[in-house]
């Protein structure tokens, strides 16, 4: 059924604007088996209090165990954090038996400060399986360390990036952009 | 915030759990900051590089965006339609596949079976930029 409705897709696709008609329900997709969302832990109420503030926001899930995680951070990250003052950057570490890690964090140039929080979730160890290391946060999917969100507007969602690495450049674009007006209408 | 019909949430499930890397984009032919983007990013889809694009047309009266992609240059991308009248602007909320549609026009990029690799859901993305999501998203790491 989902190869004909496939096949059916990219034919209309390849001739002229159409409206897709409605397959019937296909089998879930993780998004839909993720931990129920909500509110659940300490971390998350004092992170969705800090996002809902006015001004722009970062939450950043990363583990000092991911590969990932230090390599973003040993690409500049420090950079960013230290010339933006003005955005609060809330450090959820993930997967390391709740422990924060600040110390790791410092040595990558970002201690805590004013502007700068750090937490540890009570996620649980490392697993070696990646499915295992799935769950949501503030209701949203977190399924790759690390992962960076970005809120506005009293604590909207602007972006998320949440697979692969985010540079220095891309964070400050991401920042910069969140902080615009882009009111056409 | 309102959920989405559980058939357009079907509709998006089936496309966006098959392999590869897949756009979704929610827009509205009323709104500027969605026809801002039609022609620099959008017009060349097929430069972006993922698998598969699809439009989710929201609260337009129910019709599709069919005439305002065509005048815009935009041709080939498929629409699913969101119906409901245009509402008022801190209406505009919808719950789609689980997650926060606050912003038009907003970006979701999938990987992984599903799995939501990048959301740009403010302001205006760039063809650059989204292309440079595209190839993030097939990346190893």
């Amino acid at each position: 059924m989902r190869i004909l409705a496939l096949s059916f897709l990219l034919a209309a696709s390849a001739s002229a604007q159409v409206s897709i008609p409605i397959p019937p329900p296909p089998e879930p997709i993780l998004l839909a088996e993720m931990d129920a969302p909500g509110i659940d832990t300490a971390v998350e109420q004092s992170v969705a209090a800090t996002v809902s503030r006015p001004g722009v926001h970062v939450v950043h899930f990363w583990a000092p165990w991911c590969g990932n995680s230090r390599a973003e951070f040993e690409s500049g990250w420090y950079e960013v954090v230290e010339e933006r003052e003005d955005v609060s950057f809330s450090f959820v570490t993930m997967w390391n038996d709740g422990d924060p890690a600040a110390d790791r964090l410092a040595r990558f140039g970002i201690p805590e400060a004013d502007h700068v929080r750090v937490y540890g979730q009570p996620s649980g160890p490392w697993s070696r399986d990646i499915d295992e290391r799935r769950q949501s946060f503030l209701g949203l999917p977190v399924t790759w360390t690390p992962t960076t969100w970005i809120f506005n507007r009293g604590g909207e969602l602007a972006y998320a990036f949440n697979f692969g690495e985010v540079s220095p450049d891309m964070l400050r674009q991401a920042l910069d952009n969140a902080a615009k007006s882009w009111d056409h209408d | 915030m309102t959920s989405a019909p559980p058939d357009v949430d079907a509709a998006l499930r089936e496309i966006v759990s098959a392999d590869g890397v897949h756009l979704v984009h929610v827009w509205a032919p009323w709104c500027g900051n969605s026809l801002h983007e039609l022609r620099p990013v959008w017009a060349q889809h097929h430069a972006l590089g993922a698998d598969s694009v699809t439009f989710v047309t929201v609260w337009n009266d129910g019709e599709d965006g069919s005439e305002v992609l065509e005048e815009h240059g935009v041709r080939g991308i498929p629409e699913v339609v969101v119906p409901g009248a245009k509402p008022e602007k801190e209406d505009r909320r919808l719950a789609l596949l689980g997650l926060p549609m606050t912003w038009i026009p907003t970006t979701w990029v999938f990987n992984c079976g599903g799995l939501l690799a990048y959301a740009f859901g403010y302001g205006e993305v760039t063809a650059a930029r989204l292309a440079e999501a595209v190839r993030d998203a097939r990346s190893g790491w």
